[in-house]
């Protein structure tokens, strides 16, 4: 099963643009509150049109999901500069699993 | 001596004997359907895991018919069409697969528990290495579904039921059965069992498909080598929970199947391993089996046989046929928008269906260029396929639940 967690950086992403040397965490922030804010925006919309539009809504939802979650996949490892979350979450998961039993 | 008579000890078929002809017919026809997909099954023209329950399923609830009170005729697998809390209270006792029929399949649960088998199995990192090529073969890919909506209700079937066939054009099996269950329950038998007839034959019919629209030398092509980002098993979570939450709150009608799908994927990555054992081996192998079992018996030609079937082979045919030819169309963009860097063959991989469409995609290059892999590829836009299938679904649920 897979549970890679290689902590390798890569060091040609030292040498990268501005946007590819932001923390992973940004990424992910800013393509979940896409993602989820859109979907918010997108059913309160829905909630105020004519139920033979409220199509039109879901589907610019699911466009803004689509958007937020590829913004998601920019912040991967390899792509960016090196940061501690994954050791963070790891911590984070060790306790769960401990207590998990 | 009371009356005897020999057929009454032979009832199944006395009740044969009995039938209108339409019914009599129908029941050895599907007798022999039960019979066909056995084979078909064992020779893996269809998918074995799912057709052997169900052709036998088929077969024996179409021989097992008997009399009761009242000279009625009925098996003793299940009733679907029982309703009434009284009389499902009794038949829950009588007839044995009633108690899953009633609590596990009617409800969607069987559907789910498939999902989310589906989910430990998939790499969701193959989509995160490539996000926007999967994304957007994976929606041209769902031409299948746009195209047999309004050509089913052109075809006279209701908004509902247009819809709920729309779904094979998304080549998921538990997504069909999930969205059919909720817009079309009075067919959901007949669009179910047509959807995973078709789906079983898209491997031997899309190799036909990619060699008529892409010719050998752009389907043999050398794609260029691309620096492979390396994803995390933490980044395939945060993906898997964002987009898990995000299409909730958008379609809450479809949250039961976005969960499911989900957790899978958390449970593949978070290193849960006794979980992933018991998701990926016991409950996705047990589920399909009763879901073959379960479709197979509810084929009983009282209940399946519908004026309706003829349309939803049609239409069903028509979807996985568009839903091809729009995967390689956007394979096709791909290809030019690249400037011929994109092998066009990996669109056919976005019509869902995990892991056959990958697997046939990369079954044709390797035919002509044995040292290209573009299973990675494939698999993003397989992988993506399925997330699309059920945000189409869900769309077509909420939009048309309340027709």
């Amino acid at each position: 099963m897979p549970t890679d967690e290689s902590d390798e950086r890569d060091p040609a992403a030292l040498h990268r643009s501005f946007w590819r040397k932001l923390p992973r965490v940004f990424y992910w922030t800013v393509g979940g509150v896409i993602a989820c804010g859109g979907a918010i925006v997108a059913r309160l919309v829905a909630d105020g049109l004519d139920p033979d539009n409220r199509y039109l809504a879901w589907i610019a939802g699911s466009a803004l999901i689509f958007l937020g979650i590829s913004v998601l996949s920019l912040g991967t490892h390899a792509n960016l500069r090196p940061d501690k979350v994954d050791k963070l979450i790891w911590i984070a998961l060790a306790h769960g699993a401990e207590w998990s039993g | 001596m009371p009356d005897f008579q020999i057929l009454d000890l032979f009832q199944g078929i006395a009740t044969l004997a009995a039938s209108e002809p339409k019914i009599l017919i129908g029941r050895i026809f599907l007798i022999f359907l039960g019979f066909a997909l056995i084979y078909l099954g064992k020779k893996g023209v269809l998918e074995a895991l799912l057709m052997i329950p169900m052709g036998l399923g088929m077969a024996a609830v179409n021989a097992g018919v008997l009399f009761f009170k009242g000279g009625r005729m009925g098996t003793l697998f299940l009733d679907p069409l029982e309703s009434q809390t009284d009389a499902l209270m009794n038949v829950l006792q009588i007839n044995w697969l009633q108690p899953i029929y009633t609590f596990a399949f009617s409800n969607g649960l069987i559907a789910c528990l498939v999902f989310l088998g589906i989910g430990t199995l998939l790499d969701v990192g193959f989509v995160m290495q490539r996000p926007f090529k999967s994304m957007f073969l994976a929606i041209c890919a769902e031409a299948g579904t746009l195209v047999t909506f309004p050509l089913g209700v052109w075809l006279g079937l209701p908004a509902n039921q247009a819809a709920a066939t729309a779904t094979i054009g998304g080549a998921d099996g538990p997504m069909v059965l999930f969205a059919s269950l909720i817009l079309a329950p009075e067919i959901f038998v007949p669009i179910t069992v047509v959807g995973y007839l078709y789906l079983g034959l898209t491997y031997g019919g899309y190799p036909y498909l990619i060699k008529l629209l892409v010719p050998s030398s752009i389907r043999g092509m050398k794609m260029p080598i691309e620096k492979a980002r390396r994803i995390s098993s933490n980044e395939k979570m945060v993906f898997a929970v964002i987009t898990c939450v995000a299409l909730c709150l958008l379609f809450p009608v479809a949250a039961p199947l976005f969960l499911s799908l989900f957790i899978g994927v958390v449970v593949r990555e978070s290193g849960l391993t006794h979980f992933y054992e018991l998701f990926s081996n016991t409950m996705l192998y047990g589920a399909t089996f009763f879901l073959g079992l379960l479709l197979g018996v509810l084929c009983e030609a009282n209940t399946i046989l519908n004026p309706t079937v003829l349309i939803l082979l049609i239409l069903g045919i028509t979807a996985l046929t568009f839903s091809a030819l729009g995967g390689l169309l956007g394979g096709y963009v791909l290809y030019f928008a690249t400037g011929r860097k994109f092998n066009p063959t990996i669109g056919i991989a976005a019509v869902s269906c995990v892991p056959t469409t990958a697997k046939v995609a990369q079954k044709e290059v390797s035919k002509i260029s044995p040292e290209e892999i573009i299973m990675p590829h494939a698999l993003g836009a397989n992988i993506c396929g399925v997330i699309t299938s059920a945000v189409f679904a869900a769309v077509l649920v909420t939009l048309l639940r309340a027709h």
